[in-house]
């Protein structure tokens, strides 16, 4: 990293010794400022929260400086800015971050909502029993963000919408339901007769999965051929070990929790990189789950394209056109760039790559 | 005589017993009620009475709606008419025998003379034509005008005042955006206030339109800033703009204003818009977790940008500037609607038209004083009014009896223009 001109730190020095520690991460002062606004906010209200009081007495503005320096400090040494003030806002949600488990990122929220859309806009909700009950499954959970805000984006529309989601990490699942319940008080999200549900399991345990059809299937008095869940989306850990070394920023590598990033090594793979183990698991409890959407983020354009190309070998045998494939990118609803290309041959066929920015999501649909 | 035409015969046969009070009662009216409004407002009842008449008879939304756009004059008009009728009766009282009786009708007459007043300013109004806007919530920004931190300071005590004046109200208002520049903050006159670049309060409450629109213009202020040394009084001035925005819910939508409808005015293909987003430079996802979520739109067609970076979730800044970029586009085209009225008429009106440029209000921090330059309304306590506590009611109060004014002036040329046009046509045929 280029060090910082003298002349900027004599700038921000000026305007505040607190935009001068913050300037190191921030790097510019444009987003030291922006972030320092946040910090000052934040303490503003932690600080009426708890005393209850309008006016400021001085004891009252003492703590509150000791307070700012504090979190400024903290976020100085790299510290993120989301675990020093505790929560990161998502879609509509405010959800709540600990060190331990992973911050929701502004790409994930992008293609939520895109999902949440599309999901909308292709279901019939006049059909008798079809599409009021939406069932969605969220499949390494962290923070609890997709599904919640998936939730939240749905609700309206399907008036028996359930949500159930999964991490292998009880801190995750722990924070998750305290995000539900955060979200609920708020008046953000609406749980009836626990539509929500948050639970710890590890993905790759094939008891699991045999216990999800089980329920799923039963559910409706019996087994059918349908989906046993009609969403399926997973944010899980992509990064490669050279990766997290190489391409991610000191804060996430310093403080966040590795595991929630780069896949644990498994032999179960031949060929494939292990960075991409994961998706294969994903496929195929996809394919056990016949689900109507999925969608798995992915780390980049060519890990996007070797996901897409998994997908389209798995799903070859239930003939053509009732499996599509898109990839899009980090804005899916953005105009692409000009040197952005807008599809991709994959397996021989012509894959869709929509919005603007890094590929960031594989898009299944099956047409029931 | 004009006035003549306003006194009924009763009136007349009591003319030798009072003649103070006729004169009264009828120059009030015609002060109140030039005789093309009064003939206007005549029209739409008798049209409104034909349309409830068939309405009766058989239901047609299309006829419900435009008698319930009429309602409101012909309501006006039957209360103007029956205070009329009443100071008729009142008067023909004053022949009574009855000392007593005489009395009482004095009393009462002076009274209703004091309501009709107000009956025929409610009656005038009701004929301007209603601002299209006037049931939409509305964005208030602010932003200094040319020249100094001084403007930027007092930027933000305006600012805060509308933001207190809500409050105080109970309207429900939200903080769209709010950007300082870098330099300390200053304390004139007890409250702290800070450099500011552009703030946009946004007002939910439907009407909130109508109810702030009387405060878009200049704001000048003249006081010694904290920073002067030499105490010297400084002039500047704050730029008040009053858009018209959007209820949460689309289905509260008044006036058809649809923003998905292409003939709206606020109507914006999406096409047209460049967004441009401020990126985590790199590999993004997991690899980041910076949040860099300003975002900048520009309306290409038109030029106008809005930029935004206020909150911590790009989506939030995403809609936040929609939501000030659709309003603006809105308001300009209506300025340009308004304009193109205005050059074809090519009268006397469009003088007395809002400008950006005009000053409309001065805050004087020596003499305590608060001055709307139109309403010419002086108040003084002027740290309440910059708390937006009641001495602002007042102010506002008057800036908005000011436009009522104003409109009915306005509808009073253009009807008399009108009949003018008419007569001269006539006139023309007639040699023909
Ligand atoms: C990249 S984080 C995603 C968190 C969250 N969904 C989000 O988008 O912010 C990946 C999550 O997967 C969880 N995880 C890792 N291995 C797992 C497994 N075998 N089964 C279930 N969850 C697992 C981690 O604990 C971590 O919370």
């Amino acid at each position: 990293m280029p060090r910082l001109s003298f002349s900027l730190f004599w700038r921000a020095h000026r305007v505040s010794p607190h935009l001068a520690t913050l300037l190191p991460v921030c790097r510019d002062l444009i987003s030291a400022r922006n972030e320092l606004r946040w910090i000052r906010q934040h303490v503003v209200d932690l600080m009426s929260h708890t005393s209850g009081k309008t006016r400021t007495s001085p004891q009252t503005k003492n703590a509150q400086i000791a307070l700012l320096t504090r979190l400024c400090r903290r976020r100085g040494i790299g510290v993120p800015l989301q675990y020093v003030l505790g929560s990161q806002p998502f879609g509509n949600l405010d959800i709540k971050c600990r060190p331990g488990v992973l911050i929701p990122r502004p790409e994930t929220e992008a293609w939520v909502t895109h999902l949440a859309d599309i999901a909308c806009r292709h279901t019939d909700t006049n059909r008798a029993g079809g599409a009021a009950n939406l069932r969605v499954l969220d499949l390494c959970l962290g923070s609890g963000c997709i599904g919640l805000l998936l939730h939240s984006l749905l609700e309206r529309q399907f008036p028996r919408l359930s949500v159930r989601g999964f991490d292998v990490e009880s801190d995750a699942v722990v924070l998750a339901r305290q995000n539900l319940v955060h979200n609920t008080r708020r008046g953000l999200l609406h749980n009836p007769n626990d539509s929500i549900l948050f639970l710890d399991a590890d993905i790759f345990d094939p008891a699991w999965l045999a216990s999800l059809v089980r329920h799923g299937g039963r559910e409706h008095g019996r087994m059918r051929r349908g989906p046993v869940v009609d969403v399926l989306v997973s944010n899980p850990p992509y990064i490669s070990t050279r990766g997290f070394d190489r391409d991610t920023e000191r804060s996430v590598r310093n403080y966040e929790p590795k595991r929630a990033l780069v896949p644990p090594p498994k032999p179960a793979i031949a060929d494939g990189k292990p960075e991409d183990v994961f998706y294969v698991r994903l496929l195929e409890i996809l394919e056990v789950l016949r689900s109507r959407f999925a969608v798995f983020e992915v780390g980049d354009l060519e890990q996007a394209r070797r996901v897409a190309e998994m997908a389209i070998r798995q799903f070859e045998g239930v003939g053509a056109g009732v499996v599509k494939v898109e990839i899009w990118r980090d804005w899916p609803d953005m105009q692409p760039e000009e040197h952005e290309v807008d599809s991709m041959e994959i397996s021989g066929l012509q894959i869709p790559v929509k919005g603007s920015g890094n590929g960031r999501a594989v898009f299944i649909r099956r047409a029931t | 005589m004009l006035t003549a035409q306003w006194v009924c015969r009763r009136c007349i046969n009591a003319l030798p017993r009072n003649r103070q009070l006729l004169r009264l009662a009828s120059t009030d009216a015609s002060a109140n009620l030039p005789p093309v409004l009064l003939q206007r407002a005549r029209n739409i009842a008798a049209e409104h009475d034909k349309l409830a008449a068939s309405l009766a008879n058989d239901f047609d939304p299309k006829t419900a709606k435009r008698a319930g756009e009429l309602s409101r004059v012909a309501e006006a008009l039957k209360e103007w008419e029956a205070a009329r009728s009443s100071v008729s009766e009142l008067t023909t009282l004053f022949q009574s025998q009855d000392a007593e009786l005489r009395q009482l009708a004095k009393d009462e007459l002076s009274a209703t003379n004091a309501q009709i007043d107000t009956l025929a300013t409610a009656l005038s109004a009701s004929l301007t034509p209603r601002d299209p806007f006037a049931d939409m919530p509305c964005l208030l920004e602010v932003r200094p005008g040319p020249g100094g931190m001084e403007g930027r300071y007092f930027a933000d005590a305006v600012f805060r005042m509308y933001r207190q004046y809500c409050s105080r109200k109970g309207i429900r208002a939200n903080i769209l955006k709010y950007e300082t520049v870098d330099g300390a903050e200053s304390s004139t006159g007890g409250a702290s206030e800070s450099p500011l670049q552009e703030a946009v309060l946004e007002i939910l409450n439907a009407g909130a339109y109508d109810q702030f629109r009387g405060e878009a213009g200049m704001h000048r202020v003249q006081r010694v800033p904290s920073t002067e040394t030499s105490g010297r009084t400084h002039t500047s001035a704050v730029a008040v703009w009053v858009l018209p925005s959007f209820p949460e819910d689309e289905a509260d939508m008044p006036n058809e204003q649809n923003f998905n409808d292409p003939n709206s005015l606020f109507y914006v293909d999406p096409r047209e818009v460049k967004e441009e987003k401020m990126r985590a430079s790199g590999a993004g996802g997991q690899h980041v977790n910076k949040t860099e979520s300003a975002i900048r739109l520009t309306h290409e067609p038109t030029g106008i940008t809005v930029s935004m970076q206020d909150s911590r979730s790009q989506h939030r800044n995403r809609q936040a500037a929609w939501v000030l970029l659709r309003s603006r586009i809105g308001q300009r085209r209506r300025e340009e609607r308004e304009e193109e009225a205005w050059a074809l008429r090519n009268s006397v009106l469009s003088k007395d038209k809002i400008t950006r440029g005009n000053k409309i209000r001065t805050y004087n921090y020596s003499q305590d004083r608060c001055t709307d330059h139109r309403s010419g309304l002086d108040v003084h306590n002027l740290p309440d009014v910059l708390d937006g506590g009641e001495t602002l009611d007042r102010v506002m109060e008057s800036t908005k009896e000011w436009l009522v004014k104003k409109d009915i002036e306005t509808l009073i040329a253009e009807e008399e223009a009108d009949a003018a046009a008419a007569a001269g046509k006539g006139a023309k045929k007639g040699k023909r």
